[in-house]
């Protein structure tokens, strides 16, 4: 075959195929003008920059913007909260905002331009952020938006010399007799070279000093390792000595209080014989990291026979009087599992001493029976702290376990209600359960299925608390269930009830440890009754103590629904806070709670002489933006451009449709004949 | 939903097996043990010895009968304490066979595992090293070190028994802090074997024959208390003892 002919067949061809998938053309609005907002920091910060930076803002800024015809630009101030401001007013702009809140600027933007098309963002800023959020938040929402966000700082003074304690760190919650680390943030200006002694105290007594080398102008970190003995909330403070020609002497000491919890939760488990639900329990106790867990199984009765010399017996003596007078004052949590207690030589007296363990020490019992019957403790101190009436009759049956109370905190396996339900009856059978009848103001979690006999019931006596479990088959819901973790979840959240934990409290209140002078305190209280669930009709009273002895009452809102209260209290006051809230429900009252804090005399806005630039530089390369210094910028090096956006298509063009394509086929297929029958047969 | 129904029929089985070991269990510990295709009952009468001893010496209520079992038994669930014995014969677990295993060991379930005829690298040894292996990958059968729970959970041994000294160890594969499978290869519920007449049925001396019983009685109450007498509380006591 022809060479061209071949070539005009292969053209056809290629052209119908064209013809056949139909293209088309999208054209997209490249040609609108770039939209950008300008955010400009308002914040106090400001102030200890360059005296006239806000007239550089507007010459180098935006005067450039507005002089840009084809960019259409928005201007945005921020402190606490973003507002428009109009070009010409920047130049003579007064800084006064109290808290540098670059995230929640960035955040009104975006949701400004929620709909409309915004093709950059151009922050101008120290990047002094010292409010809530994430930097990795905001910068991953501006990344998924191919917004870039632009920096712009000003320069740091140089002639301000000053130390301050600019923050601390340190976590919310700290473990009593555990190391804990706290960090402290010098933040130094004009004194490179120079050796600084922070001093780190709690209730006034230094606890210890370090020195800090000053190596220039920034913040320099010193971290401090303390443990503590007791629980309870402390105060303390960072202070560092004030320097000559130093700017201000206000911010050279930063208090703080820390909240120290028990290291952790002493249980002493008391077991009347080896058995696989002491084994099952033993191992799940042992490998919870906050539990510290000391245990006595009883391995022989009196009357067992060992026909060999008491050293190759593993056993030891039960340490009874040492235990039930001193030892047990130290746990927690006390567990009797299957303990006849009448066999092991303890007394009336001893019992009487476990009753006050949880009454008036709050501590807590947990009872587990099933191979002992609960009867052994009827009319014994103990009888009053059970939440069951003991009864003596050990039923061998089998039994499926009835969820009555599946959302209870102890109860509770998954968040979802319906799926908590469907695990519970998942659970396997279970057998044999010693027989009794819940008492009132006992709280039923579940019962055996065909009956009303209870399985897992709570009580609380006084401070304290006691559980009962009237099973010893329940290690039956690891080996026989179908996730053994709910065992273990199970345990861990009983656990948790018993030690009263805060979260599980039916009244907790909730509040910064820190503030500062100026601040705004968010004061929330959770309310929850017997049964966890959210009250929402309750009265939340609470008492402020301020600084220097003064007393605030006041009424704590509802929220929302949910059993949230919350008021906002301004902090006029540098010193120590304590809030004592108490809640009733009609007549009955359902508890109360108290915290404390520690409101600083230190503004972070007028303490921050230098530039975060480090935080600006994060922001703009996260998003892909570029960061500048305002006194080198040039408007041109931004390089604005409209994005291309997918779904701002203009308009489309059906390629196929054009005619010019159709006579091109027309064209050669009367080529290739013309051709064929000039040159005849191939 | 075939979950739910799954448990719901297990546990209806469950409750409809009168007469079964698993509906009078109560809180008493049961003796399980594995049966195979081919000769898996090596120690016929170990369980009635043993029984009745550690009802006379301990306070470990247990039923006197032993519960025999496949891995495909709902009875397993019920069984925290399972023994596998063999000699020449080994049992072949389908990859099932094998997942049911691994829950019940991950889960808390003791695998007891004795080689009766203590012949290294055979058979039912090497079967069973394997199967261990596949069982659990991310553990190891290690040798028991004589410090270890196991050989002070109610008598304190010196040295490592059997009716026949294969070894001078045991050996275990620990999940978590504690075994939950232990191998020997000594013998162990051998020295416990007696015709009706009372006649013990394989010959070793009386010392190793005591010895050894006393290391099965310790399997089982460390089945039962798990790691209790390495906990600190003990550790004064048992080294003035061992002294």
């Amino acid at each position: 075959m022809n060479k061209t002919f071949l070539l005009l067949r292969i053209a056809v061809f290629s052209l119908a195929v064209f013809l056949l998938l139909r293209p088309v053309k999208k054209v997209y609005t490249t040609g609108a003008s770039p939209e950008v907002a300008v955010l400009i920091d308002g914040s106090r910060s400001m102030r200890n920059m360059d005296v006239s930076v806000y007239e550089k803002i507007y010459a180098k800024v935006a005067a450039r913007f507005v002089a840009d015809k084809k960019v259409k630009s928005n201007f945005y101030v921020f402190s606490d909260s973003a507002n428009n401001i109009i070009p010409d007013d920047i130049k003579q702009y007064k800084p006064d905002g109290g808290i540098t809140d670059i995230f929640g600027g960035l955040d009104k933007i975006k949701t400004d331009y929620l709909g409309r098309r915004l093709d950059a963002v151009v922050l101008v800023s120290d990047g002094n952020h010292n409010a809530d959020g994430s930097a990795e938040d905001m910068i991953a929402e501006y990344s998924g938006l191919n917004v870039p966000v632009h920096t712009i700082h000003p320069s740091a003074p140089v002639s301000s010399r000053n130390i301050a304690v600019n923050s601390i760190v340190s976590p919310d919650i700290i473990f009593r007799n555990t190391i804990s680390t706290l960090t402290a943030v010098i933040d130094a200006a004009g004194y490179a070279g120079k050796s600084v002694d922070v001093i780190f105290k709690i209730a006034g007594k230094i606890i210890t000093t370090k020195s800090v080398d000053i190596s220039g102008d920034g913040p320099a970190e010193v971290q401090f390792l303390f443990r503590h003995d007791f629980t309870g909330n402390i105060q303390g403070s960072i202070e560092v000595p004030v320097y000559k020609g130093e700017r201000s002497s206000r911010d050279n000491k930063l208090s703080f209080t820390l909240q120290v919890e028990p290291e952790k939760i002493r249980i002493l488990y008391l077991c009347g014989q080896p058995s696989f639900n002491y084994s099952f329990l033993r191992a799940t106790l042992k490998n919870e990291p906050n539990v510290e867990l000391v245990t006595f199984v009883i391995l022989r009765n009196p009357e067992n026979i060992v026909t060999v010399a008491d050293n190759e017996l593993s056993l030891i003596p039960f340490p009874v009087d040492e235990i039930f007078t001193k030892e047990l004052f130290n746990f927690d949590i006390l567990i009797l599992d299957n303990f006849n207690y009448a066999r092991f030589f303890v007394n009336q007296q001893y019992l009487a001493n476990i009753r006050s363990f949880v009454s008036s020490n709050g501590k807590s019992l947990l009872v587990v029976s099933g191979a002992i019957p609960l009867s052994v403790y009827k009319n014994t101190p103990l009888d009053e702290l059970l939440p069951v009436d003991p009864g003596e009759v050990i039923k061998t049956e089998k039994f499926t376990l009835n969820a009555v109370n599946a959302e209870h905190p102890v109860m509770k396996l998954t968040d979802v209600p319906a799926d908590n339900l469907e695990e519970w009856k998942k659970m396997p059978v279970l057998e044999g359960y010693n027989a009794c009848a819940l008492r009132k103001k006992s709280v039923l979690l579940a019962s055996v299925h065909s009956g009303d006999f209870p399985i897992v019931s709570l009580a609380e006596k006084n401070k304290g608390r006691v559980m009962c479990v009237t099973t010893s088959s329940l290690w039956r819901v690891a080996l026989g269930g179908s996730a053994a973790y709910n065992y273990v979840k199970f345990w861990r959240q009983s656990v948790r009830w018993l030690s009263n934990a805060s979260s599980l409290k039916q009244v907790a209140v909730f509040a910064k440890t820190n503030y500062n002078i100026g601040d705004t305190a968010r004061i929330s209280v959770k309310v929850q009754d017997e049964y966890s669930r959210p009250v929402n009709d309750a009265v939340v009273e609470g008492v402020i103590s301020l600084p220097g002895g003064k007393k605030d009452y006041v009424i704590i809102p509802p929220a929302i629904a949910d059993g949230q209260y919350e008021i906002k209290y301004n902090l006029a006051t540098a010193g120590n806070y304590k809030v004592f809230v108490s809640v009733r429900r009609g007549r009955k009252m359902l508890g109360s709670d108290e915290l404390s804090f520690s409101v600083s005399d230190f503004d972070r806005e007028t303490a921050s002489f230098n530039v975060n630039d480090r935080l600006l530089k994060r922001i703009s390369a996260g998003t892909g933006g570029k960061s500048f210094v305002l006194s080198s910028f040039n408007y041109d090096d931004l390089e604005i451009e409209p994005r291309s956006l997918r779904n701002e298509v203009l308009y489309e063009i059906n390629i196929w449709e054009h005619p010019v394509f159709y006579l091109m086929l027309i064209l050669i297929l009367f080529v290739e004949w013309w051709y064929r029958r000039r040159k005849g047969k191939f | 939903m075939k979950i739910l129904l799954c448990a719901v029929i297990v546990n209806m089985a469950c409750l409809l097996l009168p007469g079964n070991l698993m509906s009078r269990q109560g809180g008493k510990f049961v003796f399980s043990q594995l049966k195979y295709n081919g000769n898996w009952d090596t120690r016929k009468t170990a369980w009635n010895r043993m029984s009745e001893y550690l009802f006379t010496t301990t306070s470990v209520k247990a039923l006197s009968e032993r519960q025999v079992l496949q891995v495909k038994d709902g009875a397993l669930a019920w069984s925290p304490f399972l023994v596998i014995c063999g000699d020449g014969d080994y049992p072949v677990f389908s990859e099932e066979e094998y997942n049911i295993l691994r829950k019940y060991v991950y889960s808390g379930g003791m695998l007891f595992i004795e080689d009766s005829s203590g012949r290294k690298g055979f058979g039912f040894d090497r079967a069973m090293r394997e199967m261990i292996k596949k069982l659990v990958p991310e553990s190891s059968l290690e040798k028991i070190p004589l410090d270890d729970a196991v050989f002070r959970s109610f008598y304190l041994l010196k040295d490592v028994p059997g009716r026949i000294n294969t070894n001078k160890f045991i050996e275990g594969c620990k999940i978590g802090d504690r075994y939950m499978i232990i191998y020997s290869q000594n013998d162990l519920l051998g020295a416990w074997e007696k015709d009706n007449l009372g006649n013990y049925l394989f010959p070793c001396s009386e010392q190793q024959r005591w010895e050894a019983k006393k290391l099965s009685l310790n399997i089982i109450m460390y089945a039962l208390t798990g790691t209790y007498k390495t906990d600190i509380i003990h550790v004064p006591f048992i080294k003035n003892k061992m002294r």
